[in-house]
């Protein structure tokens, strides 16, 4: 399961974080694979200068406005979704 | 902060034919009492609206001093004007001043005896005794109200409604006493309902033409409800854990507002934060869920939006973090703020001033606002 957090505080709810959690939800539900990313918005992930923020595995990635959300979600998300590996799940 | 807080709740209607009442009645704040004045002016209509309120005014007015209320009643009594064909004052009135820890003082010149409502459900005439100021009897008493007590005042159009037509002999304070009884208990204390259910017998007495203008009064004493807020994180990371302990360690309902704070203070209680999803919709961050707390919401954009609903009122229909923040603070009677002064370097640059990002600034908005309203406001800054 590949963990998705979308910071949506004062200073990424300013810069669309919201939007972005909605359509990382779009596209998630899209490309059908709702049942391998557990996707979930934070209150502050703490890197306001970046916003609008996202972590991915613990991975943090700062400026995922509205507008780059496909791309995000293409380069970041789904390869890792492909690759089957996730945090949480074991290598060995 | 007060202990205790008083929920008072007025019901008026004027004499058939008049536009306005002869009776009037004033609310004043001091630092550790409340005054309540209720005045039926001689005759009816605008006359008799300017006296009462004269006479409502001056009472206020002098409590805000540091006079007795013993000198408060000398000072009406000698200022009244009497009228020269009755030799009778142009006003009657009741002051009575509800003391923050319940003890009460009560004048009474000539109009109808104060009720009490023990527990909010049971009617006793307030024990009264005769004194005399200036040559005029005046009725005084002290006493005490516990919580959950009510005092009820009414005019002479409330005691005499119905004479004459379904009542030869006018409702009469008994009768009133009566209703009391059997009424109370349902209302549980309910100020706004109880002085309702008493001018709406009164007039059905008078059969929608009241003969008289009449007024109720009535006054609940109870245990105020306190709120903490908490907001933002301080200004150096060192005096956290003492703005936590501060926000902890008082009493009322809990409300966190701000992502990062939230963080914090879910870290140090080493329980989770959950995103509530209750607002994800709305145009404003959605806030969070700790155990314990009341409220967890976004702080800058929620605390200037709760502030902009007070100030401008809150469009029809809206439900958001803010409404739900305005909730809870509205409901308090003494809020205290515990305000963060870190600054958030991300929040330039965001196309909105910068002040807003303030959160001093901020708070004392919203402060402000509320104590506008009658609540009690402490600012804490860390």
């Amino acid at each position: 399961m590949v963990d998705v957090r979308v910071c949506v505080g004062s200073s990424c709810h300013l810069r669309g974080g919201a939007k972005t959690l909605k359509l990382l939800h779009t596209l998630i539900n899209d490309a059908g694979v709702q049942g391998q990313v557990s996707l979930r918005a934070d209150l502050c992930l703490a890197s306001c200068l970046g916003a609008p923020n996202v972590l991915v595995d613990g991975e943090p990635f700062g400026g995922v406005t509205p507008d780059r959300a496909e791309d995000f979600f293409r380069e970041r998300i789904l390869p890792k979704v492909r690759n089957g590996v996730g945090a949480g799940d074991r290598l060995d | 902060m007060k202990r205790f807080a008083l929920d008072i709740a007025t019901r008026q209607f004027q004499k058939h034919g008049e536009d306005i009442a002869g009776d009037a009645f004033r609310v004043a704040q001091t630092p550790d009492s409340t005054i309540i004045s209720v005045s039926d002016g001689l005759g009816s209509g605008v006359k008799a609206n300017v006296l009462a309120t004269l006479t409502v005014e001056v009472a206020c007015g002098l409590s805000q001093g540091d006079l007795s209320l013993e000198d408060i009643v000398e000072t009406l009594i000698a200022t009244l004007p009497v009228c020269k064909w009755r030799s009778i004052a142009y006003s009657t009135f009741s002051v009575v001043r509800i003391y923050d820890t319940g003890r009460v003082t009560l004048a009474e010149y000539d109009c109808p005896p104060t009720l009490k409502l023990a527990g909010g459900i049971r009617p006793e005439f307030v024990e009264t005794f005769e004194r005399t100021v200036r040559d005029r009897n005046i009725r005084v008493a002290y006493f005490r109200m516990q919580p959950g007590d009510v005092l009820v005042q009414y005019t002479d159009g409330i005691v005499w409604a119905g004479v004459g037509q379904k009542l030869p002999m006018g409702w009469q304070e008994d009768g009133i006493f009566q209703f009391l009884s059997a009424t109370a208990p349902a209302l549980r204390g309910d100020c706004a309902a109880q002085a309702n259910r008493l001018a709406e017998q009164a007039l059905e007495y008078w059969e929608g033409a009241p003969g008289d203008d009449g007024t109720v009064v009535c006054a609940r004493y109870r245990k105020a409800r306190h709120a903490v807020l908490l907001t933002g994180p301080p200004s150096s990371p060192d005096r956290l854990p003492a703005m936590l302990q501060d926000f902890l360690g008082r009493e009322g309902t809990r409300l966190v507002c701000g992502g990062t704070t939230a963080h914090l203070l879910a870290r140090h209680l080493d329980v989770p934060l959950e995103v509530d999803d209750r607002f994800l919709d709305s145009d404003l961050p959605p806030g969070g869920k700790i155990r314990g707390m009341d409220l967890v919401t976004e702080g800058i954009l929620t605390l200037t939006r709760a502030a902009e609903y007070l100030r401008r009122g809150i469009p029809p229909g809206r439900s958001d973090a803010a409404t739900c923040l305005l909730d809870h603070l509205m409901d308090a009677d003494g809020i205290t703020f515990l305000v963060g002064t870190a600054r958030n370097p991300a929040h330039q640059n965001t196309g909105l001033p910068e002040s807003i990002f303030l959160r001093r600034v901020v708070a004392e908005e919203l402060a402000a606002q509320l104590r506008e309203r009658g609540k009690e406001v402490d600012l804490v800054f860390y």
